[in-house]
Order: C-alpha cells, then structure tokens, then sequence
C-alpha cells in the first residue's frame, strides 16, 4: 500500500467535502429518495389526475396475483426465476471448463478471444435482431430444420409459440450471446496466476483435470464467485432481452424488471403505482438476498494471494 | 497447444476445438447473412434467403441512410447516441476520478464507512424505483431532456469506481507531496500531477462505457422518447420491417449502425480486451 495523506488542515477538509459532495448526494438521492418515493407512490391509485390513498391495496392486489389468481406478475415470478438455473448450473462451469481449454492454448485460440468477445461490442438490439433472423420463418435455421426432415423439432406455435418455449428461446439466447465474454473473463483471469505455480504441479505428473479442479479453479475463484453472482442478480435485472426478443404487450412473457418497465412507460399513472409496488418489493427482497450472497461467495472465496 | 499427454487429453483439446468452430460459425454466420441479403430485393429475400443476391442491389444502403424513423434518420439517430456519449461517460470518468482518489489517498473519518457504503449499494437491483424516477422527471418537466440524462449518469460510485481506486491506490503519494511543497494547493495537485497519471486507465474505461452507451437500448427507450438513438431507432424500424417490406434495407441499415463500434474496435482491439476481461462492459 502507497502512502496516503492524513487530513491536516481545514484546506483539505474543504477540499474533500467539495470532491465528494455531488457523488454523495447522488448516492443517497438515487438510492434512499429514490426508493422511498417509490414506496410512498406505491401507496395510491389515481382516478384520473387524482390520488387517493389506498394504503397496502396495490400490495394486496400483488399478492392476489401470485397467490390466489396465478396473473401476469406470478408469470412474470416464475419466467425471471427459470432463467437462473440455466446460467447458474450449465453455462457458468461450461464457461470454467471452456476458458480452461482457451487458457491451455487451443489450436486457434487467439482468434476464438477476438470472436468470442465480438458479442460484447455489439448492441444488444443487434444481436437479438441477428438471432431472431436465424429462427424467422424465412430464417436459415428454420430452413435447415425443415430441409432435414426436422419439422418436428419447432413447437407446434412456432420457436416462441407457448411461454415455455418462448423462455427457453430467451435462455438459448443468453447463453449464444453471453457465454463468451464469460469464457473470457475467467481465462482472462487464469491468465493471471504465476507461471511458476501451474510448473510446479505439472512436474509432479498433475493430470488436466487435476490441474484444473485442484490449482486452476481455486486460484480464480473470486472472479467465479463474480459471475455467480450475476447469476443471481439476472433474476432481477434482466429485461432487455425478452422485451427485445418477444417484443412487448404479451403479459406472460414479461420477466419481473419487464413488468416494472412496461407498467412505468406505457400503463399511465396506476400502472406506475402497480411499477412502484412491485419495485419495492424487488428492492426489499432483492437488496437482502444480492447483499446475503455476495458475502456468502466472501466467505467461499479461498484467501489466495499471488 | 500446450503438449496434451494422454491420448483422452488430446481427444478433449479436439472435442473443444470443434465446439469452438460451432460456436464462432453461429456468431459470424447471422452478420454474413444479414450481409448478403442486404444487398437484394425484398421479394428475392422472401423467395430465398440463402443463396447470393441474383442482382446485388446497392440501394438499400442509399435507402438505410436516408431512411426516416420518427423524424429522424441515420445520421440523426447517431448524433443522438453520440450525445448520450458525451452526457453520461465523460462527467460519469470524472465524478469517478474524483471518489476514487479522494478514497484511496485520503484518510478521513468517514472514508471506510463511504466505501463500503458504495460497495453494498452496487450490487443492490437498482430497477425497483424506475416508477420513481420516471415520475420525478415528469414532475420536474425534465422528463425527455439531456438533464435528465445527465442525473441519470454515473455518480461517481458506479462503472469505473473500483478500477480508478485501485489504481490511485499503485501510485506513489510522493508526486503530490513534491506539489505541496512546491505550494500547489489540493485541487492543483489533483488536476495537473495525480490525474494526468491514471489517463491511460481513465482512457480505457472511458471507451468501453462509451460502447456500452452507444449500445444501450433500455435508456433512451424509456427517458428520451423523442430522441431514438440508432439502438432504439434499430429495433422500431424491425418491427415493421416486414409489413413494409423493408427487411433488406433493414440489414443494410443495422450493419451501417453496427460500423462504428466495430471500426473502434478493430482499431484499439488490444486496449478494450484487455480491460474488458479486467472489468466489464455489460456488468
């Protein structure tokens, strides 16, 4: 650690409270007002221009929803949630095991990291646009599929015809778009660890997966434990890319943020009192459960230095 | 290739190799597609999509640039994204110069409790007051404007903070000390001897936020309406690209858009690999 400056003087108490002074009061603006506005505009409904206090009743009506009549935010519940399995059990250790490889310098692998990265640079309406033309019924996809013999393999509605479908488009899509800035992140971290320690374990005869499970893995665990908690967080951020994949108005295919998003832009003054309560709620539930797993994946974390 | 000893070792290299293929193919072939078709005729697309334009139509290009969409054509929709640029990445680099070094140079009271305060709120789903805000900016009759987006930006706290902080915290505080004597005040020291030394690493982070901007879709659909940028002009014109029958115009239009960041890629490839495998574009 570098040295650093004591405060001494009022000078540089001055000048400490004038260089933090905006980012403070944006932190606390955006964080803390933001969010109890949010809970107090979750407290009406409106007849027209007109508030009137309602108390818990848009509370009421949310759990109505998911509890008794299964509506669109108990749809919305259910979507967000199926999109975590998938990243967090099948694409986070494909990527480990995939960026291992990369790492271990497969053939081709400088030019794998410029095309893998490439989905990184590209807006996300460019890539769904790319991938909706792959599955579009005049698609090269679809053709294949059908020039097989395959029509059987596309549901009966179409790639997105039922909800199930739909979501499991979406997942397909994170997954094609995302998988590979991930691969890179983690070798790009691989990269890191000391040649030394890697020669050191393959002079006494330590296997590839040995080397992976037991050196590898470990030394770039807190960059894993990063990507597992974005897992997490994607349950309550994700968005964009259903909205952009189904386009909006379908009810059961919105994810919870979907719902917020929808709700806030396009559903007048009590679809942003219904936007403002579901968005307490996800604040409430969502701050405990990111701030309960990041110090989880803390204490996982192998105290490593190197 | 690193020696595979085993003969299952080197199975698993091909395996990977090949998985590898599949999945570059499945990221270029969608651009070489949407490539050829750009140069036909609508109803050559329809008919096939596969093969090579019989007659290669350089029109569509001509009618993607001139194409109007809301008011707006390409070149608009740019000038909007860049705009969003210059409003959010140059004052969100500064604001988090500004904590950073305050932070890591500076001992205070305060400084571990504001740390950990922002550390804790980084990761806190940041969507459930988009009613708020987005009432707020009505209410306040900024909603639509580049003030809004301004407030919106970073605060110092989010993309850029910790990377900034550490590596205000690799420098040496001798510099600053020599200012002090020499009497340059705290701001001076700041501007004209700490600052110019993270440059490179403000650089960087500056050009990979300002690809994430020019990408974002989600800010300028919700806050500034009448100002598409090319993201939010992208995905209206699809929705009716095939009512209109425009879809090569469509393609012609999206690769025009895709341009820039690539032209900016190819050109600082190594600086943005380099700190978006450090840091991260899309969070």
């Amino acid at each position: 650690m570098s040295q650093v400056k004591r405060k001494k003087s009022k000078k540089d108490t001055i000048f400490i409270i004038l260089m933090l002074a905006y980012p403070i009061v944006h932190m606390l603006f955006f964080t803390f007002y933001m969010n109890i506005s949010n809970f107090t505009m979750s407290l009406y409904r409106y007849d027209g221009d007109k508030a009137i206090y309602v108390g818990l009743y848009n509370y009421i009506n949310v759990y109505e929803d998911i509890f008794v009549d299964g509506g669109n935010i108990f749809a919305s519940f259910l979507n967000s949630l199926s999109l975590f399995p998938p990243k967090f059990f099948i694409i986070l250790p494909l990527s480990v095991l995939f960026s291992y490889f990369l790492y271990k310098k497969v053939w081709g692998y400088k030019t794998f990291r410029v095309i893998f990265f490439m989905p990184s640079i590209i807006s996300m309406v460019t890539l769904v646009m790319a991938f909706k033309g792959m599955f579009a019924d005049f698609g090269p996809v679809t053709m294949l599929v059908k020039s097989l013999g395959l029509e059987s393999l596309i549901p009966k509605g179409g790639w997105y015809g039922s909800r199930q479908d739909a979501y499991a488009m979406l997942n397909f899509f994170l997954a094609w778009s995302g998988i590979g800035y991930q691969i890179l992140l983690i070798q790009g971290s691989m990269l890191r660890i000391p040649s030394e320690v890697i020669e050191s374990g393959q002079l006494d005869g330590v296997g590839l997966m040995r080397e992976l499970v037991q050196i590898v893995i470990p030394l770039v665990f807190s960059t894993i434990a990063t990507m597992m908690l974005f897992s997490v967080s994607g349950i309550f951020t994700t968005f964009v890319q259903p909205q952009l994949l189904f386009g909006t108005g379908v009810g059961d295919r919105l994810t919870l943020p979907l719902y917020i998003v929808n709700s806030t832009k396009v559903g007048g003054k009590n679809g942003q009192a219904s936007a403002a309560t579901l968005g307490t709620l996800i604040t409430l539930i969502g701050a405990p459960i990111m701030i309960g797993v990041r110090a989880l994946l803390n204490k996982l974390t192998p105290d490593v230095e190197y | 290739m690193v020696k595979a000893q085993t003969k299952g070792q080197k199975t698993a290299f091909i395996i990977v190799f090949i998985v590898f293929l599949i999945y570059s193919i499945s990221l270029i072939y969608p651009f070489i597609w949407m490539f050829l078709n750009s140069f036909k005729m609508d109803v050559d697309f329809r008919a096939d999509s596969f093969g090579l334009p019989s007659r290669w139509i350089f029109a569509n290009y001509f009618d993607a640039i001139t194409h109007v969409h809301k008011g707006a054509n390409l070149l608009v929709m740019f000038f909007h994204s860049v705009m969003n640029v210059v409003i959010i990445c140059i004052p969100g680099q500064f604001f988090a110069a500004c904590t950073s070094y305050i932070l890591s140079k500076y001992r205070f009271k305060l400084n571990k409790l504001i740390f950990n305060v922002a550390l804790v709120i980084m990761v806190i789903p940041g969507i459930g007051s988009t009613a708020a805000t987005f009432q707020l900016w009505h209410d306040l009759g900024i909603y639509d404007t580049y003030f809004s987006l301004f407030l919106m930006g970073g605060g110092g706290f989010g993309s850029g903070f910790l990377l900034l902080y550490s590596t205000f915290s690799t420098l040496s505080w001798t510099y600053a000390e020599a200012a002090f004597i020499d009497g340059a005040s705290n701001f001076r020291t700041f501007m004209q001897i700490m600052l110019p030394q993270v440059f490179p690493v403000m650089f960087s982070l500056f050009i990979i936020s300002a690809i994430g901007t020019w990408n974002d879709y989600y800010t300028p659909y919700m806050y500034l309406p009448t100002k598409p940028t090319i993201a939010v002009g992208l995905f209206e014109i699809e929705a009716n690209a095939l009512a209109q029958q425009i879809y090569p115009m469509f393609f012609a239009l999206m690769l025009v858009a895709t341009a820039p960041v690539l032209l900016l890629f190819v050109m600082m490839q190594n600086t943005i690999m380099e700190n978006v495998t450090a840091g991260g574009i899309k969070g």
